[in-house]
């Protein structure tokens, strides 16, 4: 099942809000794309403020806490990354 | 001796390890390289677990194994994963993959199992990106945190060692080596 964006992009938002990284997060962009196999994914970027100052274990965690999250309602695989928006 | 997933992730620490006091962001050469790096070791550990599995461990394999692997490709160990990256495996596999003597209805994924197919897609997806995508950016952090989990998934797959996990492990070396599908009778 693929499920609407407007519904991924509120569940990434909710996951990103109860996150200890929260106030560091500007922007979210979803997008979706299909691999050179034919097989859909999510490409999920989260634009953060000094990234290199948060610890990598919260990272992780908020990286798990969006795979489950999203795939709780799709079935596209959400790659999850982190760009600097300085 | 390290294995070659375990000097593959050396490798990816490496390109993106920084000289003590350096600042900045690294070029984008060495974190796209890691990314492909840490992609790479997480295949050729499923490669290597493949080969050991199902032609066998001793010296005197080696070559056999060798050959044996390059049947694997990297879209077929993809579709085998997608079908155990659920809590269920999917229903086209289930048969397949259940514990002998397990009753039937859906079976589940092991967690481990579940956690690499997970790693699997995230890394097939950054390597590509990083490979041959430059518009798509790819962070220092992207590639540190890709190489955390991809040496995680491989510890926890490792160390996953009892009789059920076993049999798991080399129904799934089949699967991947039958690209995720299985002929279904009507």
């Amino acid at each position: 099942m693929q499920a609407d964006f407007a519904l991924l992009r509120d569940r990434v938002r909710e996951v990103v809000r109860r996150s200890p990284v929260s106030e560091r997060v500007n922007d979210i962009v979803l997008e979706a794309d299909r691999d050179d196999e034919g097989t859909d994914f999510l490409r999920v970027v989260l634009e953060m403020k000094a990234i290199d100052d948060v610890d990598d274990s919260e990272l992780e965690a908020l990286i798990e806490s969006i795979e489950k999250a999203v795939g709780d309602v799709d079935e596209r695989y959400p790659s999850v990354r982190f760009a600097d928006a300085a | 001796m390290a294995t070659y997933d375990q000097e593959l992730l050396a490798a990816a620490r490496r390109l993106i390890a920084r000289r003590a006091g350096q600042r900045g962001a690294l070029p984008s050469a060495r974190t796209r390289r890691s990314i492909s790096t840490s992609y790479y070791a997480l295949f050729h550990f499923l490669l290597d677990e493949a080969g050991t599995r199902l032609i066998g461990s001793h010296n005197q394999l080696r070559s056999r194994r060798r050959i044996f692997v390059r049947t694997f490709t990297h879209a077929g160990i993809k579709v085998a994963l997608d079908k155990v990256r659920g809590t269920r495996i999917d229903s086209s596999v289930a048969d397949f993959l259940r514990q002998p003597g397990a009753p039937p209805g859906p079976v589940a994924s092991p967690g481990f199992v579940q956690n690499l197919a997970k790693v699997f897609s995230d890394a097939q997806a950054k390597r590509h990106d990083a490979d041959y995508d430059l518009s798509k950016a790819l962070s220092e952090a992207d590639a540190r945190l890709l190489r955390a989990r991809v040496k995680r998934v491989i510890a926890a797959w490792r160390s996953a060692t009892g009789t059920t996990a076993r049999d798991f492990k080399h129904a799934l070396c089949m699967l991947m080596l039958l690209k995720g599908q299985l002929r279904r009778e009507s």
